[in-house]
């Protein structure tokens, strides 16, 4: 005889399955996106993508355009704070005294003066044509500006990821 | 997206773990079939009835997901609007004006042996002197527009000596007012320029710019410079330290971490007066290359720099005929020739150590040959005048950053040494000259650098500087 509990079980054992599926998808997904990796983004009117030694060449102003022609302007995070020293380290691969150092002597040799600091830097990119910034994951907004690059908390190489 | 290994481990492990707990009885059933019995309920077709329809729960999940959506478009249209009226104070540009400076102070002994023609030439005597304090005017008037002075101020001339006949100038003056004394000093234009640059492949510069050769003239600046004193390369002039005219310049991206820079420059020969005034039409060119390959831990650059002039020193005269009523002005030129020069430079930083090479020749041709001066002292043996000849300078510098970071933190360490030749005229090899220097950097942080530095100069074919002349100074180099 056919058990009248059948179809509820194999219910059951599909909702189990599902949400099994999706709590691991969610805890895989925490796993991956720290909320202290840092995500590059850019104002919504580039179109370009950019590798990370280019992404350091426009916040040391060695390179003042993106690759299509446009004029980048980069904006920083506040000296000192938590997001500057991280973006510091993983992305220009300096110390906060070795960047003060480099503009120093960047702003005696060729008189180029370091990029502008904002408190709000996703802010700012929401509003300046050919921004870019950084922010950590637990403050990107998605839709505000467009997502460059991901820099892991810890990066297992010194390439950032593409989103 | 990526799902890290163990995942599906752990899904089939949770679904498990769902089911069991969702569904006790089912999981009992292939264990204890007598239990079964037992827990089974007498009248289903009741309980089947008071239980949801599969189709109801689909529904209700259906209308809970619509929800959830129109709530998050709702919350991602306030964030938007609230970030578009907390962006409205950024604007796209500001201009922007800066000022900021260097200044340096040194100490400095020398020791010249008797037999040599520069004793009592050379101040031996301990001196504290404050060489360079320069000031630096940024703007930016849009963002390819901006505009830039370097201006030094100096003690010059006051305390400079000529010795044939001697002189030593002293521009001490009295305020007649208050009666105080002021040492009156002097002003130099180093950098006035302005550039525009909308593309990194193209910049224009226009005024009096720094020449784009070797490594110490373009990074010059004493905090900037690792040794206290000047190379022979920069300041026997093989090449114009700065010119005054039009550059053209620009940097190319072939890879990542690799750029090509060049410069063309157009501006005034080098004469007396070069800085404001040309005796020539035709310009002095220069042509500057450099490759670069730059990560945060390597930097190699090769760079060079090739320049034609054509200088012309005049002298006038003013002949005035009060009979005839006229004045005339008749032009003499007292030194004209062509100079063709090219230098190489070469940098390796890696892991601290830094290795600067730099080498500069010149092929000097006269059309009319100046009378031959007896240099430092100024003045002329007789009839003798310069032949074409060549001349050339070059240096080596080596410098250590010592991995000290977990005793100094930031504060840097940096012993050096450097070694340098110069030959001004190879057809008179009595004024070759060689020097060695040693020393030491010592940064405690960015705003200023101790330096430290021992060095000794020789003149290996000269009559008369026969002995060698050391030099020990320190000096403090400030960002301000």
């Amino acid at each position: 005889m056919a058990s009248p509990r059948k179809p509820y079980t194999g219910l059951i054992l599909a909702m189990a399955m599902s949400c099994s599926t999706v709590l691991s998808a969610r805890i895989a997904r925490a796993q991956e996106q720290d909320p202290l990796d840092i995500i590059v983004v850019c104002n919504k009117g580039v179109k370009d993508d950019i590798d990370r030694a280019t992404l350091s060449d426009l916040f040391l102003r060695k390179r003042l355009t993106w690759p299509s022609g446009m004029t980048a302007v980069p904006v920083n995070a506040l000296a000192g704070s938590e997001l500057r020293v991280e973006f510091q380290r993983r992305a220009l691969s300096l110390t906060h005294a070795e960047e003060a150092s480099y503009w120093k002597k960047k702003e005696l040799v060729s008189a180029v003066t370091a990029p502008p600091e904002f408190k709000a830097t996703l802010r700012a990119v929401f509003k300046l044509a050919g921004s870019v910034t950084y922010v950590f994951r637990s403050q990107y907004k998605e839709g505000v500006a467009r997502l460059l690059l991901i820099l892991p908390k810890e990066p297992k190489s010194s390439e950032g990821r593409r989103p | 997206m990526r799902v890290p290994r163990g995942s599906w481990q752990l899904s089939a492990l949770t679904a498990f773990v769902w089911i069991c707990w969702c569904d006790p009885s089912s999981a009992q059933q292939t264990e204890t079939p007598a239990a079964q019995d037992v827990s089974e309920d007498p009248n289903p077709t009741s309980s089947a009835e008071s239980a949801p329809s599969v189709e109801e729960l689909a529904s209700t999940i259906e209308s809970m997901k619509k929800r959830m959506e129109e709530l998050e478009t709702w919350k991602q249209d306030s964030e938007m609007a609230a970030l578009e009226s907390e962006a409205e104070g950024v604007t796209e540009f500001r201009p922007s004006f800066s000022v900021y400076g260097i200044m340096d102070f040194g100490l400095f002994r020398s020791w010249v042996k008797s037999d040599n023609v520069l004793k009592n030439v050379v101040n031996e005597e301990l001196s504290f002197v404050l060489t360079h304090l320069n000031l630096f005017f940024k703007s930016m008037m849009t963002p390819s527009l901006s505009a830039m002075a370097e201006v030094r101020f100096t003690f010059a001339p006051h305390g400079n000596e000529s010795f044939v006949p001697y002189q030593r100038v002293d521009a001490t003056v009295t305020e007649s007012t208050t009666m105080r004394q002021h040492v009156l000093g002097g002003v130099s234009i180093e950098r006035a320029l302005t550039t525009w640059q909308k593309w990194d492949f193209l910049g224009v510069t226009v005024g009096r710019f720094i020449t784009p050769y070797g490594i110490w003239n373009v990074e010059h600046g004493s905090p900037v410079c690792i040794p206290i004193f000047l190379p022979y390369i920069w300041f026997h002039g093989i090449l114009p330290n700065a010119q005054t005219g039009l550059m053209l310049h620009g940097r190319f991206f072939p890879g990542s971490n690799h750029y090509i820079e060049y410069a063309i420059t157009a501006a005034n020969n080098r004469a007396d007066v070069e800085a404001s005034l040309d005796f020539n039409d035709n310009k002095a060119l220069g042509l500057r290359l450099r490759v670069l390959y730059e990560t945060p831990k390597l930097t190699l650059s090769l760079g060079g720099y090739g320049y034609l002039g054509q200088v012309n020193v005049q002298t006038k005269k003013t002949n005035v005929d009060m009979m005839a009523r006229t004045v005339k002005v008749k032009k003499t030129s007292t030194d004209k020739h062509t100079e063709l020069t090219g230098s190489l430079d070469l940098l390796i930083a890696f892991a601290g150590i830094r290795l600067q090479v730099e080498y500069a020749r010149s092929l000097v041709k006269y059309d009319v040959h100046p009378i031959r001066v007896v240099p430092i002292f100024n003045f002329t043996i007789g009839e003798i005048y310069f032949p074409d000849h060549t001349r050339w300078d070059g240096y080596a510098l080596l410098a250590y950053e010592l991995p000290l970071q977990k005793i100094l933190g930031d504060m840097t360490l940096t012993p050096f040494v450097m070694g340098e030749m110069s030959s001004p005229e190879d057809l008179d090899d009595s004024s070759d000259a060689s020097v060695i220097r040693a020393g030491f950097n010592f940064k405690p942080n960015h705003f200023w650098v101790i330096k430290l530095e021992g060095s000794r100069l020789w003149t290996p074919n000269s009559p008369y500087v026969k002995s060698s002349i050391y030099f020990v100074g320190a000096q403090l180099a400030v960002w301000f």
